[in-house]
């Protein structure tokens, strides 16, 4: 009797299930932590909104051409894309950090699944940033028609893709040639530079500081129709390509032992 | 006083090996304090009005921000949780070089570290925006000699009563990321406090970081002598108090502390 052979995609998505539930349950059990920096986030995103409304009043209500209708646009997007973005990158790199310097990265390298998947499944840093989803998605729902809506919600999840690569790009350089793991302060200057949308600011160095979230600006040109999705489609393809890039010359030149 | 010095040396010798460090200040200090900055630049150049604010007076206030906040970046809260969770803290309440000699000598070195991007930051400040220091007599100089190690001083305490919640929690980053946040943005650190609504004012005047980002930035810019007194005053009753509550945490710390790590 022939044994039917399982398809390598749904072994992959048994696996990725199975590293959901694993990650859910480690995280159950350090529940304080969970809510301690979950509250932390929220705090981050309730002074940011607090800054932005304050600007926004003191602009005369039209900050940089944008109204109070799109800045809550703008601000359900940005909470959906990075929602999306952090529950998958933040825990691959704090992983990737700590395998590559206890020389546990070997593994990730002679044992299946392959080095993408397997970044995934290691830890998927689905708790802290479930919330940014639900909220950003329910803002977009709530703020707009079911066609505008899904229109922001697909800007969204490809702004979430460009910055995965643009988190990678930074970290996996400094995780292999630095020992050092940036993704906490990334996070905290992400949050503190995607309140306002600068890109029509007219403020050079403005756009420049902003650089790491410039995509989120261009989102919102792309949801007002002012620039073609593809530029984003193009920027999300550029960061990705140079995060594989930089991966692929990462496992060439890691050398097997702790570094 | 010799062994605290002797080990600063070491702990700066260190920081040497890990100058990446310096890219972590940029990051996580410089570039979120210039991104409010940019944008009350961005307006104030299309004519709006922000309270008293002028661009000049704007940049001079972020300016004294970003130095306070980079010199008071010590990371000490990291080091004193991983002594308490590692149980490495026995040591240093055995040795003859006690653990407060320990601590103050980790600050010490970082806040050596830190001068190199406090002076770069100085040094692009006088490039590009020397009007900041043109107006500068002896007594914005001796205020900001007074009163930014003073400032520091209390960022520090209450950074280490922070991370003497390691007694009781497993992890403090996040207590001390939340309450650093929340602590910075009702005495100044996001946006002057001049601009905020009263609300968040009135709780400001009650906060330890009143007098490390606000009250002394006020004394800085306007160093009239009542502006100076008050500011001094107000930093050396927090350090009383800080003091008082180290002492108390740290003795109650001290008896959970099983010295096996958790």
């Amino acid at each position: 009797m022939s044994k039917k052979k399982i398809p390598e995609w749904r072994k992959t998505a048994k696996l990725l299930l199975w590293a959901a539930k694993l990650h859910i349950a480690r995280w159950s059990a350090y529940r304080m932590n969970v809510v301690v920096w979950v509250f932390t986030i929220w705090c981050t995103i309730a002074i940011q909104v607090l800054f932005g409304a304050l600007a926004y009043q003191a602009s005369g209500e039209n900050i940089f051409g944008n109204d109070g209708h799109t800045l809550v646009v703008f601000l359900g997007m940005t909470l959906l894309a990075t929602g999306i973005a952090q529950s998958i990158v933040h825990g691959v790199v704090l992983h990737l950090g700590r395998c590559v310097w206890t020389g546990q990265f070997d593994y990730w390298l002679i044992q299946p699944p392959g080095i993408v998947v397997r970044l995934f499944l290691e830890d998927m840093g689905l708790v802290w940033f479930i919330p940014h989803i639900f909220v950003g998605a329910g803002i977009l729902v709530w703020q707009l028609s079911a066609w505008l809506a899904a229109w922001a919600i697909l800007i969204a999840i490809i702004s979430a893709v460009v910055e995965i690569g643009v988190v990678l790009c930074i970290c996996i350089p400094a995780i292999r040639w630095g020992r050092w793991d940036p993704s906490a302060g990334l996070w905290e200057y992400f949050d503190r530079a995607r309140t306002i949308p600068v890109l029509r600011s007219g403020n050079l160095l403005l756009m420049i500081i902003s650089a790491g979230v410039l995509h989120y600006s261009v989102a919102l040109e792309v949801y007002k129709g002012s620039f073609s999705i593809l530029i984003l489609l193009a920027m999300a393809v550029a960061a990705n390509v140079g995060a594989m890039y930089l991966l692929k010359n990462m496992v060439r030149s890691y050398s097997s032992a702790s570094s | 006083m010799h062994s605290t010095l002797s080990q600063t040396r070491v702990f700066l010798a260190q920081q040497m090996i890990h100058r990446e460090f310096w890219l972590q200040v940029v990051i996580e200090v410089i570039l979120p304090v210039s991104i409010p900055l940019l944008v009350w630049l961005s307006l104030l150049g299309s004519g709006v009005t922000l309270a008293e604010f002028t661009s000049s007076s704007m940049r001079q206030y972020y300016f004294f921000v970003t130095i306070i906040a980079i010199l008071s970046h010590t990371e000490i809260q990291m080091d004193l949780s991983r002594l308490v969770h590692e149980g490495t803290l026995s040591q240093w309440l055995l040795r003859p070089s006690s653990a407060v000699s320990y601590i103050s000598s980790i600050i010490l070195s970082r806040i050596v570290t830190l001068a190199l991007p406090t002076v770069v930051v100085g040094a692009l400040m006088v490039i590009f925006d020397p009007q900041i220091f043109l107006g500068m007599t002896p007594a914005h100089l001796i205020a900001m000699s007074a009163l930014i190690p003073l400032a520091i001083l209390v960022a520090c305490m209450v950074n280490i009563l922070i991370a003497l919640m390691s007694f009781w929690f497993v992890e403090v980053e996040g207590i001390f990321a939340g309450t650093s946040l929340i602590l910075g943005f009702l005495s100044g650190m996001v946006m002057p406090v001049e601009l905020l609504p009263s609300i968040f004012r009135e709780i400001g005047e009650w906060v330890p970081y009143q007098y490390v980002f606000a009250a002394p930035i006020r004394a800085i810019i306007d160093p009239g002598l009542e502006n100076v007194k008050q500011a001094i005053l107000g930093q050396l009753i927090w350090i009383v108090v800080l003091g008082a509550l180290l002492r108390i945490t740290w003795g109650a710390g001290l008896r959970r502390f099983d010295a096996v790590g958790n």
